[in-house]
């Protein structure tokens, strides 16, 4: 293999469209990869849903603030603040965040089975005293679970944010904060850029996104 | 080229552009004229402004022209032709075009910002005038560009097209494409630009050395900003002017912001003021926020009319909303920026209202007074005004002058319309001379004069109708006459030569005799003669419930004097005015007046808010060249009452307090005797002059009617000839038997005894008043 | 139609192509225009949320002190949202743009060959109007409109872009409503040109 021609030419992962094939630790990694995207899949689902609880949760909200607003006068008694309708919402963004709470240790699970395999690997070479080659095309399985770890550690922390906002977005009093909780709750700010690339590396690596 | 000129019988419309496509729409036979391709570029020349448009035709084909007015350029007004006429222009290309951006001060700010990024606002100005056609100094109106109003451009002035930049040399126009060079050269207000294109014409006369010290005051720190620096001296903040409605205040302001080329925020003190509580301070500080924002462009002068309504003196009746209105114009006035080109200017006209620390250095450290114009300056506003009327021969603009006292220019402005009306209605009854011009005759101005009052004279006490009366209907009386005349009329009328002999002027003349010996009328005849400001005061006017009330009315009758001098104030019956002070009686109202009275009269001094300092225009007035040592002299001599008289009339005068007979005083003492023989006589044949007599002796009747007085004759002929009636209705005839019947039932109010106390009390005070008498003659 | 000098068949080539040429640019445009549309809506949707994130009073409230970084990392990817929806939206300027380019490309070569043949053409024939076909002189006016107020909703367009900043409250509250002013009237006129031309478009020009 010639290391230095690697740049330029983007080769597709050798294992693709060999799957049945592939054993040992490869096999393991590509599945555990696959795991991740799919988990990640299903938070993004998640969110989905999240958003539109939360969309119904700032509009009811929304009238209570700007009815206040205009009668701000008069006492609007506390309980006029949480509707019912509030309720069922808050019950639906708890269960998300339950299973949002699942993704998150899977995520963790898979970050373990991926240095778990690094720990084999290394074991291994260092047994053969070879140098460690690339699993697949040029990451190392150091490198997978620095990725794993990484997007671990951005959705956990994610999650925490998530378990902030569900806790305060009923008690939100002016329309700035309410918009601020559901552009978080959008726009995930802790799942970086550089989360979203690894895993992305990650799946080209491995050979589930084609070249 | 030749022009082909639009035929008179076309029908001009000016169309307001909504497209701002600059195009004009002409019938088929004018472009067949002008033999020009449609879309060329022409020149509409009309009687005041050029417009570049291109040339289509009209939808309905008819010889009607339309025009855009989206490119045009003011000709200079003396150029004027009435014409409307076509020019084909040469047109090219421009390659680089000098513009001058024109946008709302409140993007001006944007724009300055932008001026390091000169590019940016070139390409937004070259897109703005994308395929339009100009020409060196036209406006392009940009109001109707979309994408002008976005960015805030609401006009681009065609500075400069240099020479050579166009392909064809004797282009006249040219087009701008995108490869057209756009440059900026300035960019300034809309506000500034409309204030300086539009100069007002002058209209203000007389104030000439005012005009100079301020704008010295004003442009001073404009021009020489280093020279400032360079002392370490700080220019004027603010100037206060103060001075009486109406005398030109606003008019001077916008008059030297026009000459200084500065941009001028004119702000009413009432306009500030809203309804709801922190409104007024927000109106305020945007207000100064506008004027900082403009003095970065350039000059700008903030004037506040009206200040006293925003900085009330304190606690006369300030609210919570007052006070803090005032601190925030003190705030506001104390962080202007020390290298501001911005000087405040306010005004009002009752100084004495404002709070003290507004006029503290620092704020409003100058003040100028701006007085009611004298005589002088009264023949220079009547004539700036009278400018554009036309006058016939007969308009004497001095007479005018002279009997306009106590106007001042908006009073004199309202008189030159007034008379302005009067001949347009005379014209309009008469219609069928048409061969008369209309023109504005002397009557007209006298007759407006009559009926004009002016605004000084308006809401005052004291101000009487006064009823002309001239000498000469007047009967008998000579030697008092006389008197009188040298004591009201030399005083102001001929005050240059009391100053020439080093007299000072008496101050007050008091007229004493029996009743009905027409006193008054004498007095209003002065006043008809020497056409000052005439004042009146009497018991009953003076007179209210109200403790503190009479003499504030006395106070404020004098200040009126001493605003529109020379003014003549009488004090009729003046015993029941004042009467005289009783020894350790108690102290009564008429105590209290008179005390104001003789304060007023010869004080110490007075409020110095109401000093009119007045001698400058004095001087103007009297119109003789005067050495300065000896006109400071006189000032000191005369003070501060000057060009006022006191004149008091009454029939009691052993009941008036010894202080006010003193000399300084009402030091010329007159006696109006009741009328001898002679003056029956005149009398008699005044009041007959009218009436047909039939043998009647009116000598005789004279030497019959020993201790009438002139009432008592007025009374007696009227009885006459009521008698004539009684006798027969159809009567034509007053004979001396009506006359003898009236004589009978009417007797004469006096009685030898009664006059023989006034002579005593003459011969009484003859010895203090002659002693004055002798020095003043001397 | 009666005769024609071929000066005039000439004219009315280049005149039959500028108005193909216009209509195709119209549906073009109009095209570009719904394109926008969605992300023009995400754009001010984006904005209020970036007015209101930057605006909103979190740390008072404590709940966030486990996220000291959030505001800034929120605005962050409001702002890569933005900047994606504003390239969808330049993407479709570009279209725009060419529009413009087009029409003013053929208003002028209208005009040239109208400079060129006029002077064998008599005026009373550049005014005629027939009920199929309208006068020249009409006909390069409208043409000379068109480029006109294209060219201007265009540059305003592209000022909006320019000066487009999400914590500017007054510029992005009614962005959408500022963007589209002017839209319809653009595309009314356009047509209304077009009709008067729809029978002369579909002669034959010899």
């Amino acid at each position: 293999m010639d290391k230095d021609f690697l740049p330029v030419e983007i080769r597709c992962s050798p294992e693709k469209g060999k799957n049945m094939n592939l054993t040992g630790s490869p096999r393991k990694l590509k599945d555990t990869a696959a795991d991740v995207f799919n988990t990640l899949h299903r938070w993004t689902d998640l969110n989905k849903d999240g958003r539109n609880a939360m969309n119904e949760i700032a509009n009811i909200k929304l009238d209570i603030i700007l009815s206040k607003e205009a009668a701000s006068e008069e006492t609007v008694s506390h309980s006029n603040s949480f509707p019912t309708s509030l309720e069922p919402l808050c019950q639906q963004l708890a269960e998300i965040y339950k299973k949002m709470e699942k993704c998150v240790n899977k995520l963790e699970g898979f970050a373990q089975i991926m240095e778990n395999l690094h720990q084999l690997e290394s074991y291994r070479n260092s047994k053969s005293e070879e140098t460690l080659s690339p699993m697949f095309l040029t990451w190392h399985t150091a490198h997978f679970v620095e990725a794993t770890q990484e997007v671990f550690k951005s959705y956990k922390k994610e999650l925490s944010l998530k378990k902030m906002i569900i806790e305060n977005v009923c008690h939100a009093t002016d329309r700035n904060t309410m918009m601020f909780y559901i552009a978080a709750w959008i726009h995930q700010p802790y799942i970086t850029d550089n989360a979203t690339l690894l895993v992305e590396s990650m799946l080209t690596e491995t050979g589930h996104r084609g070249c | 080229m030749a022009k082909a000129a639009i035929s008179s019988r076309l029908e001009v419309i000016i169309q307001d552009d909504i497209t701002g496509a600059q195009r004009s729409y002409l019938g088929p036979r004018e472009i067949t004229l002008l033999n020009l391709p449609l879309g060329s570029f022409i020149c509409v020349v009309t009687p005041t402004t050029d417009y570049i448009c291109s040339l289509w035709p009209s939808k309905e084909r008819n010889d009607s022209i339309i025009y855009s007015r989206t490119v045009c350029r003011q000709k200079a007004l003396d150029k004027n032709d009435s014409k409307y006429s076509l020019k084909p222009l040469h047109v090219s290309e421009g390659k680089c075009i000098h513009i001058e951006v024109i946008c709302n001060l409140s993007d001006i700010a944007r724009f300055r910002k932008y001026e390091k990024l000169n590019k940016k606002i070139s390409r937004i100005c070259s897109n703005c005038l994308y395929k339009m056609c100009v020409a060196e100094n036209f406006v392009v109106d940009l109001s109707n560009c979309k994408l002008a109003s976005l960015c805030g451009i609401s006009k681009i002035l065609i500075k400069r097209i240099p020479s050579g930049s166009s392909v064809k040399v004797d282009a006249e126009a040219f087009i701008v494409s995108s490869h057209t060079e756009i440059v900026v050269d300035n960019i300034q207000s809309k506000e500034k630009f409309n204030q300086v294109s539009k100069p007002a014409r002058k209209l203000i006369g007389g104030l000439d050395e005012l005009v100079q010290t301020l704008q010295d005051l004003i442009k001073l720190p404009f021009d020489h900003q280093e020279q400032f620096q360079q002392l370490g001296t700080s220019p004027p903040h603010g100037i206060l002017l103060r001075g009486p409605p109406g005398c030109g205040k606003t008019t001077l302001v916008k008059d030297i912001a026009n000459n200084c080329n500065a941009y001028l925020i004119t702000v009413n003190g009432p306009e500030v003021i809203g309804p709801h509580p922190g409104e007024s301070e927000d109106n305020l500080r945007r207000v100064f926020h506008q004027a900082i924002m403009a003095a970065e462009e350039g000059p700008c002068i903030l004037f506040i009319d009206e200040v006293d309504v925003l900085c009330p003196k304190q606690g006369k009746s300030g609210g919570l909303e007052e006070s803090r209105l005032t601190s925030q114009l003190l705030t506001l006035l104390d962080d202007l920026p020390a290298d501001h080109r911005l000087i405040v200017i306010a005004a009002t006209n009752r100084p004495s209202a404002l709070h003290p620390s507004l006029r503290r250095p620092g704020r409003l450290d100058r003040e100028i007074m701006i007085n009611v114009p004298s005589m002088a300056q009264r023949r220079e506003i009547l004539y700036l005004h009278t400018q554009t009327l036309h006058l016939a021969e007969d308009v004497d603009l001095n007479c005018l002058a002279e009997i306009t006292n106590g106007y001042v220019g908006a009073d004199l402005a309202a008189l030159c319309h007034e008379a302005g009306y009067l001949a347009l209605g005379r014209f309009i009854v008469k219609q069928d001379e048409t061969s008369e011009r209309q023109i504005i005759h002397q009557d007209d101005f006298l007759t407006a004069f009559k009926n004009y009052r002016p605004s000084l004279q308006k809401g005052v006490e004291g101000i009487v109708d006064l009823k002309p009366v001239l000498w000469e209907q007047i009967g008998g009386l000579e030697t008092v006459k006389q008197k009188i005349k040298q004591a009201v009329e030399w005083p102001l009328r001929h005050s240059e030569a009391f100053v020439r002999m080093g007299l000072p002027c008496p101050r007050g003349v008091l007229l004493y005799g029996p009743p009905g010996c027409s006193k008054t009328t004498l007095v209003r005849a002065a006043a008809t003669a020497c056409h000052a400001t005439f004042l009146s005061l009497s018991g009953a006017q003076l007179y209210s419930p109200f403790v503190g009330d009479s003499e504030k009315m006395v106070s404020e009758v004098f200040q009126r004097a001493r605003m529109a001098p020379p003014s003549i104030i009488f004090l009729d019956e003046i015993d029941s005015i004042v009467g005289k002070r009783s020894e350790g009686g108690h102290r009564g109202v008429q105590e209290r007046v008179l005390s104001t009275l003789l304060n007023e009269m010869d004080g110490v001094g007075m409020k110095l808010d109401d000093k009119m300092d007045s001698q400058g225009s004095r001087r103007i007035l009297e119109g003789s060249i005067q050495d300065a040592e000896h006109v400071s002299k006189v000032t000191t001599v005369r003070g501060s009452n000057l060009d006022i008289l006191v004149v008091a009339a009454t029939n009691r005068p052993e009941l008036l307090d010894e202080a006010l007979t003193r000399p300084g005083r009402l030091d010329r003492i007159i006696y109006v005797p009741p009328p001898d023989r002679q003056a029956r006589f005149d009398i008699l044949r005044l009041f007959t002059q009218k009436m047909p007599l039939e043998s009647v002796d009116l000598n005789l009747l004279s030497s019959q009617t020993e201790f009438y007085t002139g009432a008592d004759l007025e009374n007696l002929c009227r009885e006459a000839a009521l008698n004539a009636l009684t006798r027969d209705i159809k009567s034509t005839k007053v004979t001396y038997a009506d006359f003898v019947k009236a004589l009978y039932y009417n007797k004469a109010s006096l009685t030898q005894e009664f006059v023989e106390k006034y002579s005593q009390y003459k011969s009484s005070t003859f010895d203090e008043s002659s002693k004055n008498k002798e020095r003043k003659v001397s | 139609m009666d005769i024609s000098t071929s000066e005039e068949t000439k004219l009315r080539g280049q005149l039959h192509k500028s108005f193909k040429a216009v209509k195709n640019c119209l549906s073009i445009w109009k095209e570009a225009l719904a394109a926008c549309r969605q992300p023009l809506d995400q754009v001010e949707n984006l904005c209020e949320q970036h007015q209101c994130c930057s605006a909103a009073n979190i740390e008072q409230s404590g709940i966030i002190k486990p996220f000291p970084d959030i505001r800034m990392r929120l605005l962050y990817k409001i702002d890569v949202e933005l900047e994606e929806q504003l390239s969808r939206i330049n993407v479709e300027m570009k279209k725009l743009e060419n529009c413009c380019e087009r029409i003013g490309k053929h208003c002028g070569y209208s005009m040239k060959s109208y400079h060129e043949n006029s002077p064998y053409i008599p005026l009373d024939k550049v005014l005629e109007q027939t009920p199929t076909c309208p006068a020249i002189s009409d006909m390069l006016e409208w043409l000379q409109q068109i480029e006109r107020l294209v060219f201007q909703q265009y540059h305003c367009k592209k000022y909006f872009l320019e000066i487009f900043n999400p914590n500017n409250t007054e510029g992005t509250e009614n962005l959408k409503d500022m963007w589209s002013s002017g839209d319809q009237e653009l595309i009314n006129t356009v047509e209304e040109y077009l009709s008067y031309t729809s029978f002369f478009l579909e002669e034959k020009i010899t």
